[in-house]
């Protein structure tokens, strides 16, 4: 394949996804006169912004050819672990919250390039770890049903444009925005992002190049676990409480909006602006359904129905090689 | 079965997986002398069948190189069914389970290879839409019972006093799958695709049918757990049940690779194995659920680093 038709097919499969995603926006708009009201839009973003922040970390992993589904097991653990010990050291709280986080993903990211076994498997060991501990540290404390309530004092990390008239919780959209932007500069810009890519594509080769594979590896995963451990971490603030539940559903959502926005999971290629159509794409979904009135029951059926289409809609001009 | 590790590493493998399961059982005995009481026996068994069953099912799909998420959904939307036709037809009811199941199977075959898009995707979708289903079914219901002595015989009657039906019906179910996998043409074609599949394709093999085959089994078998479940507990309800999860850890960790072409459903009976005489074992020591989940998560991670044949996986992803 030449240079010219790979740049030409990646240029067509990108539109062929905003196209997919316009056309569900103008679907939704038409459906409900309550869509595209501000309030509204308001809330999309908000809740596209939870997926959003966790599905990026995921993003370098699944693009350096691994995988990792440990991500809403470590997010809910700093959660709750903040939540629990942020009255007692105050701010501290973070950064340890954040050095648990980072030190999860870097054990996914050691365990699975020293005892040399697959990553799904590990960060699936490492999700049984993390939420059995969530919940464990939640029963404990006795606050399995209600959370902790945080009472606004990590309102400064969600801070609110006093002209903006929009509730706190949209202010998550600005992280996952900087996020974004970041990931997307240092993957196309840097070294690093370079040499993800091509450990994506082949570990072996790139060994060849005399490159250290394996820290990058690890690094990877640690990026991940930090990244879930801040996502845990402005959760807090989102919600006002530290809850126990609240990521459990994200496990394997996060990675889909990684494989809806047509990054493989062979590794090697895509990109974040793919993983934030992708999200978006997710999000619209839910949120057009319910805003439609659709009956609760139906939600799910449609959903799945519509997410196979966006599915099917956004394969179209790629060469995927095999689909497994 | 491909034996591209060797036979002696092969059964150095097992022998390192039959250790820690050995190990288990010795350690949760001494721990607690009711663990090998026949109540404690019937427990693994009742822990192991619904597991065992996915677990199976799911390694089919794992040796062609693709993924089922779905398969916790069907054993809940199967059990809906089954309850809610076993009022009407008695225990012949019990085949509603398999027959649904492996529609559903199929349709998520169908919808991966017609669709053109990745398996996990495919199968993430018909997971929400199973669960929607079951939901829709019992719609005012909560739950469907289905209590007709005749039909919970079929899972809860007992054979020699410590050995439930259902897990006679789970037994016969495997060692009919690990012949399929590892003595047939189409056991071996299935291996083929997931070691290799554009060479599968070029030798001449029709894949596609091999594919929705797989997942077609891997619904029937979930099939198969759901019936059994809803005739164990003589009902059904629609809430998520998390067993996808541990049904996932079971085929993975006795070393069945996610990256296809390896190990086999022989490897899932004892991944099951392992698993349940685990929970059961946490279970009658009465250690705190949530604790019981973070062990599960250490033992997965040793049992798969004494499992992982690093030669047949070459790819380790």
């Amino acid at each position: 394949m030449n240079v010219n038709s790979s740049r030409l097919r990646k240029r067509i499969r990108d539109s062929i996804l905003i196209l997919f995603l316009v056309v569900l926006v103008v679907a939704f708009a038409i459906g409900s006169s309550g869509f595209l009201r501000p309030s509204n839009i308001v809330s999309i973003l908000s809740n596209f912004s939870v997926l959003l922040i966790l599905s990026l970390g995921i993003s370098w992993v699944v693009m350096a050819g691994s995988l990792d589904i440990s991500q809403a097991g470590i997010a809910g653990l700093v959660g709750i672990l903040i939540g629990l010990i942020l009255p007692v050291i105050g701010y501290g709280a973070i950064a340890v919250g954040i050095l648990v986080g980072a030190g999860f993903g870097s054990l996914n990211g050691l365990i699975f390039t020293k005892a040399r076994i697959p990553s799904f498997l590990v960060t699936l060991g490492t999700l049984f770890v993390t939420t059995g501990l969530e919940k464990y540290l939640a029963v404990t404390a006795h606050v399995l049903t209600n959370g902790i309530p945080i009472e606004g004092r990590l309102d400064v990390f969600l801070p609110t444009i006093p002209l903006l008239n929009v509730p706190r919780s949209f202010s998550l959209f600005y992280w996952a925005a900087g996020e974004s932007i970041l990931f997307y500069m240092i993957s196309q810009k840097t070294r690093f992002g370079l040499r993800i890519y091509a450990i994506g594509s082949s570990a072996s080769s790139t060994l060849l190049y005399g490159i250290n594979v394996t820290g990058y590896q690890v690094l990877v995963f640690g990026l991940s676990g930090a990244i879930s451990a801040v996502a845990g971490f402005l959760y807090l603030p989102y919600l006002n409480t530290a809850s126990p539940t609240f990521t459990d559903s994200l496990t394997f959502v996060t990675l889909a909006a990684v494989v809806l926005g047509g990054t493989a999971l062979a590794g090697g290629v895509g990109g974040f602006h793919r993983t934030v159509i992708g999200a978006l794409i997710l999000s619209i979904i839910n949120n057009g359904l319910t805003v439609m009135g659709l009956d609760a029951l139906a939600l799910f059926v449609v959903q799945g129905v519509i997410i196979i289409i966006a599915a099917v809609a956004v394969s179209r001009g790629i060469k995927t090689g095999i689909i497994q | 079965m491909l034996k591209l590790g060797g036979r002696r590493l092969q059964e150095r493998l097992i022998v390192s997986n039959l250790g820690l399961l050995i190990g288990m059982i010795v350690l949760f005995s001494v721990a607690s002398p009711g663990f090998l009481s026949v109540r404690g026996i019937i427990a693994i068994q009742l822990t192991l069948v619904p597991i065992l069953l996915l677990a199976v099912g799911e390694t089919f799909v794992l040796m062609a190189r693709s993924f089922d998420l779905s398969i916790g959904s069907i054993y809940i939307l199967t059990s809906v069914f089954t309850a809610l036709f076993a009022s009407q037809l008695g225990p012949v009811a019990i085949l509603v389970g398999p027959a649904t199941g492996a529609i559903f199977g199929l349709m998520n075959g169908m919808v991966f290879k017609f669709g053109r898009i990745p398996s996990f995707i495919a199968t993430l979708a018909t997971m929400i839409i199973y669960q929607g289903v079951a939901q829709i079914v019992v719609t005012g219901q909560y739950y469907l019972f289905a209590t007709e002595e005749s039909f919970r015989a079929i899972a809860i009657s007992f054979v020699a006093s410590v050995i439930p039906l259902m897990m006679v019906w789970a037994m016969i179910l495997t060692v009919f799958f690990i012949f399929v996998a590892l003595k047939t043409k189409f056991g071996r074609v299935v291996y083929s695709i997931g070691a290799n599949y554009e060479a599968t394709r070029f030798s001449g093999i029709n894949v596609m049918k091999y594919q929705l085959a797989a997942f077609a089994i891997s619904g029937f078998l979930a099939g198969v757990a759901g019936g059994l479940a809803a005739a164990q507990q003589g009902g059904a309800s629609a809430l998520p049940y998390p067993i996808l999860l541990p049904a996932v850890a079971a085929a993975t960790i006795a070393g069945t690779p996610i990256t296809g072409g390896a190990g086999g459903p022989h490897r899932a009976l004892l991944g099951a194995l392992m698993l349940a005489v685990l929970t059961t074992g946490l279970n009658v020591n009465a250690v705190e659920t949530n604790l019981k989940t973070l062990i599960f998560g250490i033992v997965v991670i040793i049992a798969i680093y004494l499992t992982t044949d690093r030669r047949v996986v070459h790819l380790i992803k």
